[in-house]
């Protein structure tokens, strides 16, 4: 376990140079309570919360949310904030409650990515607080991803992985996702 | 550089918003008749962004809604033959208000280049043109024509492997006739660019009925095509 990356930042495209910011979170305890204040939209600060097991590779999560500032920056969101329409973005459909439920949290999720955008060191601490897991390594995120749930969701087809990963695949769903 | 100052001048229309990459920072690699294609960085990756741009000579309403379409068509046919298994360029972003398409950037030549360098061998020029017949025919047999086939549009990734760029006149067809035009369209690019090097195509072809579930009336509609070009006579 040589270095071991519990948070990553990634530079974004846009007005402000906006960055995402990255964790990943093993035996999470407070699903049910996180998706309750989810919902009722009293999270502080706002996070994107996503079910790691669907995420194979970063790269997915860095489209996604390039995606959704750009929608952000064009005032054309078709959720109700920048860090939901990430998790939308991530399904790849145009199914906005498919695809919070599916990519977002449900009451049994115990692996999960949270990212966010607009982030300082305070709020780095409270993201610590609000999920209660164990931060974990980001190179052990592509050891979590549930293969066959994310070939059906994504109707990824045996002759795709021929010619080119499976992130790849998955980057070309979301690029697609509303032609 | 001052040739990109030109390329966001002409994109400042209601729809045509300026794209999320600042092109400035961006190299124009080419331009077509309907899209310029430039070389920039996305997702932290080197990236091609084609942009679609607008025609002054159309009406605005007809333009936006062509353009907006065959952007779309073009993304379509991008991921379809993907799914088919023909290596294309992995997208990144579909950018509508722009009419722009961010792509991975190949490395590597075109086969024209590759055919007129002359820098095979015989055994690897020969497993390049079946590859080209056998992609072809994936493509054909899962219900789609390319529609400018040429050896432009094909890359070698990494100089061997093969990728095929440019799916703006892609069409989901399955008709015998569209997919011998395609053929024909691919048969005249190489005795146009490459008549010095021989007899090419039949290579691709071998390779295409081999591969091929459907190459009997294709290749037979291939034959009538070759008698008469590419387009049908429509008398009477």
């Amino acid at each position: 376990m040589c270095d071991a990356v519990k948070q990553v930042t990634i530079p974004l495209l846009g007005a402000r140079g906006q960055q995402l910011s990255i964790w990943l979170f093993r035996n999470v305890r407070n699903a049910k309570a996180i998706q309750q204040q989810l919902v009722a939209g009293s999270l502080e600060p706002e996070l994107a919360f996503i079910n790691a097991n669907l995420v194979p590779d970063l790269l997915v999560v860095q489209a996604a949310a390039q995606k959704a500032l750009a929608a952000h920056l064009r005032g054309s969101l078709r959720t109700r904030s920048l860090h939901a329409e990430l998790v939308y973005n991530l399904s790849g459909s145009k199914h906005v409650g498919q695809s919070l439920q599916r990519f977002g949290l449900s009451e049994d999720t115990d692996q999960i990515l949270v990212a966010s955008f607009h982030m300082d060191d305070t709020d780095a601490a409270k993201v610590l607080s609000i999920v209660e897991g164990e931060p974990a390594d980001l190179h052990t995120l592509s050891s979590l991803t549930d293969l066959a749930t994310v070939k059906k969701v994504y109707k990824i087809v045996p002759p795709e992985l021929d010619v080119g990963t499976l992130a790849d695949a998955i980057c070309c769903r979301i690029a697609a996702s509303h032609c | 550089m001052d040739r990109e100052n030109g390329g966001n001048a002409s994109t400042s229309k209601t729809i045509f918003s300026d794209p999320l990459v600042d092109l400035k920072t961006c190299q124009l690699l080419s331009q077509g008749a309907e899209a310029k294609v430039w070389q920039g960085v996305y997702l932290g990756r080197p990236t091609i962004v084609k942009q679609r741009f607008n025609k002054k000579y159309r009406h605005a309403t007809l333009d936006s809604k062509l353009t907006q379409s065959r952007l779309k068509q073009e993304v379509r046919s991008i991921v379809k033959a993907r799914k088919l298994g023909v290596p294309t360029p992995v997208l990144y972003f579909v950018e509508h208000e722009a009419s722009a398409i961010y792509m991975e950037l190949v490395q590597g030549c075109s086969v024209k280049a590759a055919l007129h360098e002359g820098k095979f061998t015989e055994q690897e020029r020969h497993d390049m043109l079946r590859d080209i017949g056998r992609v072809v025919a994936l493509l054909h047999d899962g219900g789609m024509v390319h529609g400018d086939l040429t050896t432009s549009n094909m890359l070698l990734r990494g100089n061997s492997s093969l990728v095929l760029i440019d799916f703006g006149l892609s069409s989901n067809t399955t008709l015998p006739e569209d997919k011998a035009v395609d053929l024909y369209v691919l048969e005249r690019a190489f005795t146009s660019a490459h008549a010095a090097c021989g007899n090419l195509f039949d290579d691709v072809l071998a390779s295409y009925r081999q591969h091929s579930r459907m190459w009997c009336p294709t290749l037979n509609k291939f034959a009538e095509v070759r008698m008469r070009g590419r387009k049908r006579t429509m008398v009477g």
